[in-house]
């Protein structure tokens, strides 16, 4: 418990250090909750007319979206983007598992910014 | 969560996040006098400043946008006019934000770097682009 704890708080601690790394984070989020509105709230709302899900789960995708976005402006302020990965990172957020997909060049980014080793 | 209690949480955020905001780009253009290598209490007001821009100010722009943004949802208000300035204006904020953050790598990771003259008026524009938000906010035209 007391390493979870630790690895989450490092964890933390390092996404709040770069923008790049909350821009991960919120990638993750933003792709999971594309994932649950376009794979599980509008195929209950169209089959099952079950239209709550979509009312619940759309707001939700909403607020992450934008904070997906206004991370990415945060983080191409703080420089060192070139203009095809900009591209690249708002197109990805509008199809299903593209922020997933984005996610290794985001830590290969991180991680030059910090200048760490690139793997 | 209540409208009202949003809107408190919403506001406690914004005025955190700002205070960060002004007193950032005066501190930082302060390191950029002098042609000197940068003193140890140069090095350590760079540290405390990062330390609290990661611990209080990033914190403070998350959580108002996260907050902002539901209330909008909440109250129906993206169908006003006076929203969409304010978001564009938000977004300078957030983008400016981003700035002073890449402002503190370069900083720390080179001892002769020296961030441009005219943050030195950061404060002054964060002012008034919060003052124009403040007055869409109250007056909603």
């Amino acid at each position: 418990m007391s390493r979870f704890a630790i690895f989450t708080v490092r964890f933390i601690m390092r996404a709040l250090d770069e923008p790049i790394a909350r821009l991960r984070i919120a990638g993750v989020i933003e792709g999971m909750t594309l994932l649950l509105l376009v794979g599980v709230a509008m195929p209950l709302k169209r089959l099952g007319g079950f239209s709550e899900a979509v009312a619940m789960i759309g707001p939700i995708h909403g607020v992450a979206f934008t904070l997906y976005l206004v991370l990415l402006l945060e983080s191409v302020a703080s420089g060192g983007w070139r203009i095809w990965e900009v591209l690249r990172a708002v197109i990805v957020s509008l199809i299903p598992f593209g922020t997933f997909f984005n996610d290794p060049m985001l830590k290969q980014k991180d991680r030059a910014l910090r200048g760490e080793a690139v793997a | 969560m209540n409208y009202d209690l949003l809107k408190t949480a919403h506001l406690t955020a914004m005025i955190v996040w700002m205070a960060g905001m002004i007193h950032t780009p005066v501190l930082l253009a302060r390191l950029s006098q002098g042609q000197d290598a940068r003193t140890a209490l140069e090095r350590r007001l760079l540290h405390a400043l990062r330390r609290q821009d990661r611990l209080i100010t990033t914190p403070a722009l998350i959580l108002t946008w996260i907050f902002g943004m539901t209330l909008a949802l909440k109250g129906g208000w993206f169908v006003a006019a006076w929203i969409w300035p304010k978001l564009v204006l938000v977004l300078v904020l957030s983008a400016l934000h981003g700035f002073f953050v890449g402002q503190f790598r370069q900083l720390e990771a080179d001892a002769a770097y020296r961030p441009p003259a005219w943050l030195g008026y950061g404060s002054l524009a964060v002012i008034v682009v919060l003052t124009i938000i403040a007055g869409l906010a109250t007056l909603k035209p």
